[in-house]
């Protein structure tokens, strides 16, 4: 079967629900996506039907619903009312609640044997959890509350687990990366980034910063990607950036820019490309994990808050401001 | 909706407020008037109504009611934001503001405050920044901070100094918001942007003080014959009335200079330049200078409303709370206003960049401290807080109440550079008597 070819890649179905879609999963082998909305509730959309639409299906959170996971039948989902919430998919019932952080939490993210849960909080601390049992198993500190010389409260808003779930990476508004090791939550390295650093010369806030990662298959490097820094004013548009790093060094191999602010990103399990989805004014960017280039760009349509790509990397989806995409990648 | 609490008369604050205004008026009558002028009423309140201060808190860009003074969490223009009990019975503050929550049963806020201004710059804030005038045609009238310098003044005192935690980001600089006309330069604002302290206070190494005196009395007597066939002319005495300040800014050079202060003091305010500032603007307050204001920018909050207000205003509720303590806790908060105010407030409607656009229609401003009534929570705003629901509030009226907390007659009338007379306020405005002491 020929492999995906990227330049027919093409948006073939749109659910459109009022509001912002925030956070996404996609049943294995399915076409139904799981999706937190600004509204607190949790979505269900089934893009196999011919007509997709969303369907509210839990409420419980008290506020955005800001990341999702699946652990076989129960989907686990985070808010920025610091909890975790616990949902029985077949029963349609909560199965347990965990006031699980201090602050608002960013991220959540399952390591590859569904078996341990990572989120990640304004409280300046990355926890992992049993995923079945909902015991926390660790809490991973390193960050300071406030960003430094500017005194405004720091925040953490990526997170990722590498692939072989022996570490976990997040980056704070100062622009610090630490990877810790799962088993002994030891802090495994430690780098900056200070091409995304949060404030600007003049001291204002910006948007710029480390709005998500992704570990590459091999788990030895990582790639962030956001907005760099740039302008005196706390402005949305670009330039968007993703560097790659051996996070062990915290040399930096890999730099390419593009319009809009990347909010998500998903590296292709075989490096055929890394997906990286913009939050405002740019385009989806395919880019070569082997060498800085932008492979195809395509406008997105919507500001995106995340995404979910199938097993075979020929279809994903994009879920935002007001709507929820099918792309398809035809070969 | 207004809620009140119980008057706080009584409290130790006006015990001790009573023997720093002794204090005050002995030193500053400098045994002219000495304590006998607290016997002539007129001369005590002249005396009194100079000691009256004013700090402006001016949220460059336009805070958000939503994130901070009016939550509306749960509806569809909330936002993420949780809303807290505070100090104030049935009154709930965003969960972003936990100090000043803790406190506010000692201020007064306005939730209903409206004024038809939505711009940064341009004739509507410019208008804005005199009370919305619109009752001058297309006589231009000054600013509040001018006209308060210029009615707080105190002799040997700078009369009106400006802070700013970054530099204005449009072109006209601080003429955007402050403007002295025909009160005359000295009341424009000094403004102090992205530091502590204004430029060039301190002698060069080379020159002693003595040296400067005596070269400043050289000067001065040079130009006491220059003028003495000009007497009338204003430029003339302008000029050498700036002399005359700036060696009075010099003199107090040290108030710009927070090292002075305990460690546990400087803690509180936090290591932001906004509370660094704020730490200057207490001490020169303290000193008497009429009317300082503090800008904290950026708040134009078009894309990531949340996450700049996740950011900002944690640091205003501290910055705020602490200066406020401190004020109370030194006997100044009775004689000193602080004023929260800004262009405008931010859109119900949360846009596509997760942003809040400018909203003038209703959005909240708050007043403490001297000559206000402290818990009153006056106004409202409907369920979603796209209108005022009870008790509309202008600039205008906002203004007045301003003036007439801090003894000021907001119908004194001013003659203008043409012979115009202009009210502070225009005709028949009424101030919000409901936040008045």
């Amino acid at each position: 079967m020929p492999p995906p070819n990227l330049d027919r890649v093409k948006i073939s179905k749109t659910v459109t629900q009022p509001g912002d879609f925030l956070s996404a999963v996609r049943e294995p082998n399915s076409e139904r996506l799981w999706l937190g909305h600004s509204d607190s509730k949790i979505y269900s959309i089934d893009f196999a039907q011919e007509k997709p639409a969303a369907t509210a299906v839990f409420e419980g959170h008290e506020g955005y619903v800001s990341g999702l996971g699946l652990i076989d039948n129960t989907l686990v989902s985070a808010g920025w009312d610091r909890k975790l919430i616990w949902w029985d998919l077949q029963d349609r019932r909560v199965v347990r609640t965990v006031e699980a952080h201090d602050r608002w939490i960013r991220r959540l993210a399952v390591n590859s044997t569904r078996t341990m849960i990572a989120t990640v909080s304004d409280d300046m601390t990355c926890k992992l959890w049993d995923a079945k049992s909902g015991r926390l198993i660790r809490r991973l500190t390193g960050f300071d509350e406030r960003v430094p010389k500017y005194d405004n409260p720091n925040k953490i808003f990526s997170l990722a687990i590498s692939p072989d779930g022996r570490h976990v990476a997040a980056a704070d508004d100062a622009a610090r990366v630490v990877v810790w090791e799962a088993e002994s939550g030891r802090e495994a390295a430690r780098f900056e980034a200070p091409s995304y650093l949060g404030i600007s010369q003049g001291g204002y806030l910006s948007a710029s910063r480390i709005c998500c990662m992704a570990f590459s298959p091999d788990g030895k490097s990582l790639a962030l990607a956001g907005k760099e820094r740039a302008g005196e004013l706390f402005v949305i548009a670009g330039p968007g950036l993703v560097q790659i790093f051996d996070w062990q060094t915290g040399r930096k191999s890999y730099e390419q820019k593009a319009s809009g602010q990347f909010e998500s990103i998903y590296w292709h399990p075989h490096s055929s490309w890394i997906l990286v989805a913009p939050f405002a004014n740019g385009p989806l960017c395919f880019l070569d994990p082997a060498k800085p280039r932008v492979m195809k760009e395509s406008p997105a349509t919507i500001p995106t808050y995340d995404l979910a790509v199938n097993e075979a990397g020929d279809a994903f989806y994009t879920v935002g401001s007001g709507k929820a995409l099918k792309w398809e990648i035809p070969a | 909706m207004n809620k009140q609490l119980p008057s706080t008369c009584g409290a130790p604050e006006h015990s001790l407020n009573r023997r720093a205004f002794l204090g005050g008026v002995g030193g500053l009558a400098g045994g002219v008037a000495g304590l006998d002028a607290l016997g002539n009423p007129l001369l005590a309140n002249q005396l009194e109504k100079r000691h009256k201060r004013v700090i402006l808190l001016w949220m460059a860009g336009g805070l958000s009611q939503f994130e901070s003074w009016d939550p509306k969490p749960g509806r569809r223009t909330g936002g993420p934001f949780r809303a807290i009990q505070t100090s104030v019975p049935g009154y709930r503050m965003s969960e972003l503001m936990p100090m000043m929550a803790s406190r506010v049963h000692k201020s007064a806020v306005i939730r209903s405050f409206s004024s038809p201004n939505t711009g940064h710059t341009g004739a509507s804030v410019f208008a804005l920044m005199s009370g919305d005038r619109q009752d001058t045609g297309t006589l231009r009238t000054p600013s509040l901070g001018c006209l308060l310098g210029r009615e707080l003044s105190q002799p040997g005192l700078p009369d009106h100094v400006s802070f700013w935690n970054a530099t204005w980001p449009f072109s006209g600089g601080d003429k955007q918001l402050d403007f002295a006309l025909f009160l005359g330069a000295r009341y424009e604002a000094i403004n102090i942007a992205g530091k502590l302290a204004p430029d060039g206070i301190q002698l060069p190494a080379s020159l002693t003080d003595g040296d400067h005196r005596a070269r400043e009395a050289l000067r001065e007597q040079l130009a006491a014959r220059f003028q003495e066939n000009r007497s009338g002319n204003a430029t003339v005495a302008s000029h050498g009335g700036s002399y005359q300040r700036v060696r009075g800014i010099m003199d107090i050079a040290s108030l710009f200079d927070i090292s002075r202060e305990p460690l546990r003091i400087r803690e509180r305010y936090g290591h932001s330049l906004f509370g660094q500032q704020a730490l200057v603007a207490r001490r020169l307050v303290e000193a008497g200078v009429p009317f300082v204001r503090l800008t904290d920018g950026w708040w134009d909050s078009h894309g990531e409303n949340f996450e700049i207000h996740a950011s900002k205003v944690p640091t205003l509720d501290r910055v705020m709370s602490a200066l406020l303590e401190d004020l109370e806790q030194r006997g100044l908060l009775q004689d000193t206003l602080v004023v929260t105010f800004a262009e405008m407030g931010r859109t119900p409607q949360i846009n596509a960049q997760r942003g809040r656009d400018h909203w003038g229609a209703c959005w909240s401003v708050t007043l403490t401290g001297c000559g206000i009534k402290p818990g009153v929570i006056h106004g409202s705003t409907n369920a979603d807080g796209t209108a005022v629901a009870t008790d509309r509030v202008t600039a205008a009226q906002f203004f007045a109440t301003i003036f007439q907390a801090v003894g000021i007659d907001h119908q004194k009338e001013y003659i203008s550079a043409d012979g115009r007379p202009i009210r502070l306020t225009p005709y028949n405005t009424e101030p919000v008597r409901a936040v008045l002491a």
